[in-house]
């Protein structure tokens, strides 16, 4: 990847030996749009040391194959088995990612000449900076979004939209706002792991970037609008093909009911008073006395998805009871990030001992003193089936779940 | 000022930008709605003119077809028969009881 000095010499005392940033792109059945981003992204990112971490959300075999046959040999891949959509799969990707900032990229947003260097020289020059989004204009060349805010209801709107006249200190420098679209932002990325990432409350789509935005305000981060960062977007190009618009609305409805029942709160009381958000209960990692390698190694299994059921906050609280006993690992049908499980133990109120995470993996099964699984072992499941074989080997001790 | 204070002052600047800012937003939004719901009106009372504008035109054509048939009565109806109409109309006309 591009590695040359910068004419910034700013941007240089920001390079780090490593990348200095890591774009993430989600790509779910749209490789030639994706493929298109990437050939964008790779003329106009200049003099900025970076990397291209491309998460494929399960497509369908024709698109994974046309995806990988045109991807630059350069660009990582990680392929997922199933749709996580965006929030779960920007997560995997920023924890893969090795970039001191990460740049949240939609495959259907086009990059123009000098659109990374503003975002980037906004976190040197501005205070206490969370966050960075991009000026979205439509393929026209009309206004998109120049930065986005909340109303006290919770609704949210993109300022700039439909014809919207901004003030003129929005066409100046960088402003702080509530949130930008995370079609296209630029966050520290150990400031997003410190906030566990996107929420899983939000699954399957739209105000993760909202809710990810007003944690970072609670943990002291602005999110700021860059106007001198100009990028074009599609708008809704993946999750159009996924749902139809009455049911964007519906998906949209029920997160902003979510949005608005953690925030409400702030946003009854921001205009009146000179408050920041709360946060968010955070319950901390429980210390082990005893070095985790010296403990039996346990693993817990669902045949399902990590997110917010009654199976996986059995298995978290069953993880934070033996967790100073055991030095637990938890796998799950599909792969999983640790912000993930973070986020989910924030919700349910557990605190962990440091524990991993891992995609199950049926000849892996070996080495681990007891197995536990939660949830319907379908005949199906490959989870479900290998547990079942290691179980008549007798390398499964306990089976919980139906 | 030692830096803690800087940075309290420094967060005091930051939070009132944020405020400045999202109230600024709030009005242009607001303006919009405003715009919009303005042009809503004209378009309503536009749609209203064009409504009268069709009654008046149903009128005008009701008022020229009776016209062309009284014209039609006139004209094309046998004299014999234009002289009962005539006396009806002259009955019609005339005091009723």
């Amino acid at each position: 990847m591009n590695t040359a000095k910068s004419a910034d010499p700013e941007l240089d005392e920001m390079a780090t030996p490593a990348h200095l940033v890591s774009i993430v792109i989600l790509n779910w059945n749209k490789a030639e749009l994706t493929l298109d981003c990437i050939r964008l992204v790779r003329e106009h990112t200049r003099e900025i040391n970076y990397e291209i971490v491309v998460i494929d959300n399960g497509s369908t075999a024709d698109e994974f194959d046309l995806l990988t046959r045109q991807l630059p040999p350069e660009v990582r891949l990680i392929s997922l088995r199933e749709n996580l959509y965006f929030g779960e799969a920007n997560n995997i990707g920023v924890e893969a990612a090795t970039g001191d900032y990460v740049l949240f990229l939609n495959n259907d947003v086009q990059v123009t000449a000098g659109y990374l260097a503003p975002l980037l020289r906004a976190f040197a020059e501005n205070y206490s900076v969370g966050g960075v989004g991009s000026k979205f204009l439509y393929p026209d060349g009309s206004l998109q979004e120049a930065g986005a805010f909340v109303l006290e209801d919770g609704n949210t709107f993109q300022q700039g939209k439909f014809g919207m006249e901004i003030s003129e200190r929005f066409n100046q420098g960088c402003q702080i706002v509530d949130y930008c679209s995370a079609a296209c932002l630029l966050v520290r990325r150990d400031a997003f792991l410190a906030i566990c990432g996107f929420d899983p409350l939000y699954d399957p789509a739209y105000f993760e970037d909202v809710d990810l935005s007003f944690r970072l305000r609670s943990n002291g981060l602005y999110t700021y609008y860059c106007s001198k960062s100009v990028v074009y977007h599609l708008e809704n190009m993946t999750s159009l093909a996924v749902w139809s618009r009455q049911e964007v609305g519906a998906v949209a409805a029920a997160n902003h009911e979510r949005f608005y029942q953690r925030w409400k709160g702030y946003l009854a009381e921001r205009l009146v008073r000179d408050i920041e958000p709360p946060p968010l209960r955070e319950v901390k990692p429980v210390a082990r006395a005893i070095d985790a390698a010296l403990l039996p190694k346990l693993l817990l299994c669902t045949s399902g998805r990590m997110e917010i059921s009654d199976e996986c906050r059995d298995m978290l609280v069953l993880a934070e009871t033996l967790g100073s006993h055991y030095d637990i690992e938890f796998a799950a049908r599909e792969m999983c990030s640790m912000s993930r499980i973070r986020s989910l133990c924030r919700h349910y109120g557990i605190g962990l001992h440091g524990d991993r995470v891992h995609r199950f993996a049926p000849e892996n099964l070996n080495g681990y003193q007891r197995v536990v699984l939660f949830g319907d072992l379908g005949v199906d499941s490959t989870v479900g089936t290998a547990l079942h074989r290691a179980s008549d080997a007798g390398l499964v001790e306990q089976l919980l779940g139906p | 000022m030692d830096a803690e204070q800087t940075d309290a002052v420094r967060r005091l600047i930051a939070g009132r930008d944020a405020k400045i800012n999202l109230l600024l937003a709030t009005n242009a939004m607001l303006s919009l709605h405003l715009r919009d719901a303005r042009r809503a009106l004209s378009a309503e009372r536009v749609l209203q003119s064009e409504r009268e504008i069709h009654a008046a035109a149903g009128r005008k054509r009701s008022a020229d077809m009776a016209a062309m048939r009284r014209k039609f009565y006139m004209l094309v109806l046998p004299p014999r028969l234009s002289a009962i109409a005539r006396r009806a109309r002259a009955w019609l006309r005339s005091p009723q009881p």
